[in-house]
């Protein structure tokens, strides 16, 4: 018995005047609702897809270019429709699925149709097209399939265009940033805020390896997503901005620790004054933020983005943040009884320590014993971190 | 209102890709024919069943032809072909700049391959090196390696196809 059968039934009670209305809304929350999107259906829409794509892919030389656009149109158009008049009227979850395949044969169409008629790319700019549509389509919907469907077209052509071309595509960037994240800030769902950041950090890394050629621009771009997520109140935006943008800033600061001792790294930090501008209006603005929101313990956070870099020795105190960062927050953790932040504290402790290590230890040891000492140091390490951890849950229970 | 700006966004969709077909075919009312000798191809390579392999003399340009800056690999290039004897079109100039084309004369957009250091040559592709023919009819090409005249349709919109390939 699920709602949906509830509420069908209900309706006749209703009529006969058994329970009212408002009674038949209660006896509905008593039974399980239907799942958001059974996963089965995502499969089944993503296999028929498939299927359409490989049957024409065989026997697609047989067929004539006039025969091959017709199939191609015909195909999205009747799956656009028919899912749009399904979604409608019957069942949201199959109509979504069947406008799903209708994007997929867009795309397909796309360059199925470009390769028929020799159309040379310079760009990625077919996926530019097809991420847009993909988007508009969302924009209709605002389904999180749709979402996820899009942003993901709109990521794997930014990463063609670096491979391929070795350039940063503005168009997919400038997409992302008004298109999609008009749509994030308006339904401040975590899922679009997720995946909004994750090909965020993506699309600036490629952006700082193509156009800049200097890894610290990433720094800024990081930064700015942390300030975005700190700007914006609703939580569903805000975790996600701030975890992927520290979460990214950290791999990048271990990335420093191994490469700052490269002079094909450090010879292209130049004195431009640029990014020290942008960097400290950042900065100063993260720094206000979290001081006026009473959470300036957030800045341990801002720990991480200093950009220790300019100095001689960078790479050992890029290892020295990594360490206060994850001092910083083991040491708040336990003060204010915050598991998740001990936690966090915890595993960036712990990995700052390896990465440390491996620094330090790799290129003097013989390779068994820096194994066995480094297994002995982790095992220390654990077993002090976790004997904190009982006394402190212990002593919050008996509180 | 949602409902018609979906039918707008599908018949959008529907109409890009109607388009890029229609404008294949438009070439022939609007295009320019212009005829291009190709160059000697490895054997081997030259014939796959349903098409032919072709090189064109147009792929390689000499470093003196070449004006402004190096182009990098995959990058777009413009060439200018102009009509040489008997209505064979040969490279003029080459740049990663736009070029105008004057009478007798047309722009081919190509894609940038490689420069060859030692002979400072750089390959272009054009994208028209298949030339599909019915099956089992491609043999009558393999003996003709280069000297072959093909003729290409160039479209103002920079788009082209092969039209016909003859033994000069």
């Amino acid at each position: 018995m699920n709602r949906d059968h509830i509420r069908k039934e209900g309706r006749k009670w209703v009529e006969k005047g058994i329970i009212d209305e408002s009674q038949l809304e209660e006896l509905v929350e008593l039974y399980p609702g239907r799942s958001n999107r059974p996963l089965l259906l995502t499969f089944a829409a993503i296999f028929i897809g498939l299927g359409f794509l490989s049957f024409i892919a065989s026997n697609w030389s047989a067929i004539p270019d006039i025969g091959r656009m017709t199939i191609i149109i015909l195909a999205l158009i009747v799956f656009y429709l028919t899912g749009d008049v399904v979604y409608r009227k019957k069942s949201r979850p199959v109509g979504l699925s069947l406008i799903t395949i209708a994007v997929l044969i867009f795309g397909s169409g796309i360059f199925l149709t470009g390769q028929m008629y020799n159309y040379t790319s310079f760009s990625a700019f077919p996926f530019f097209i097809w991420a847009t549509g993909a988007f508009l389509v969302f924009a209709i919907y605002a389904d999180r399939l749709l979402f996820t469907l899009a942003i993901i077209i709109a990521t794997i052509g930014q990463i063609y265009s670096a491979i391929n071309y070795m350039e940063f595509y503005s168009l997919i960037g400038l997409l992302l940033l008004i298109g999609f994240g008009y749509f994030v800030y308006r339904h401040a769902d975590w899922l679009y805020a997720t995946l909004f950041s994750l090909s965020f950090v993506l699309q600036a890394l490629i952006l700082t390896v193509t156009e800049h050629q200097v890894f610290y621009w990433l720094i800024v771009y990081l930064l700015g997503l942390y300030v975005a997520g700190i700007l914006i109140a609703k939580p569903n935006i805000r975790l996600p901005f701030i975890q992927v943008s520290v979460t990214g800033m950290f791999l990048l600061a271990v990335w420093q620790v191994f490469f700052l001792e490269y002079e094909f790294v450090t010879d292209n930090i130049d004195g431009g004054f640029l990014f020290p501008l942008i960097w400290t209006v950042l900065m100063a603005g993260a720094l206000l933020v979290s001081w006026k929101g009473k959470a300036f313990y957030t800045a341990i956070n801002l720990l991480l983005f200093l950009p220790v870099f300019y100095v001689e020795s960078g790479a050992v105190l890029v290892l020295l943040l990594l360490f206060a960062f994850s001092l910083g927050w083991l040491i708040y953790g336990y003060q204010q009884g915050s598991a998740s932040q001990i936690n966090k504290g915890t595993i960036s402790f712990v990995s700052s320590t390896v990465i440390a290590y491996t620094q330090l230890a790799w290129d003097f040891m013989d390779k068994s014993l820096f194994f066995f000492l480094g297994g002995v140091l982790l095992f220390t390490l654990s077993f002090f971190l976790e004997k904190k951890r009982r006394d402190f849950t212990k002593r919050g229970r008996a509180e | 209102m949602k409902r018609i700006a979906f039918y707008v966004i599908v018949a959008l969709q529907v109409l890009f890709l109607a388009g890029m077909s229609a404008s294949y075919y438009a070439m022939d009312t609007f295009g320019e024919t212009i005829h291009l000798k190709t160059a000697p191809v490895d054997p081997t390579d030259l014939f796959y069943g349903d098409y032919v392999i072709l090189n064109y003399e147009i792929e390689e340009i000499t470093e003196e032809k070449w004006s402004g800056e190096e182009p990098s690999h995959g990058e777009k290039v413009y060439v200018l072909l102009a009509e040489a004897e008997e209505g064979v079109y040969e490279v003029k100039k080459a740049s990663t700049e736009k070029l105008e084309a004057g009478k007798g004369e047309v722009v081919l957009k190509g894609k940038h391959q490689w420069t060859d250091m030692s002979s400072s040559l750089h390959r272009i592709s054009y994208g028209i090196n298949r030339y599909y023919v019915e099956e089992n009819t491609g043999r009558k090409y393999e003996q003709n390696q280069g000297g072959m005249i093909v003729e290409v349709v160039v479209a103002p919109w920079g788009q082209k196809k092969i039209v016909a390939i003859n033994e000069s």
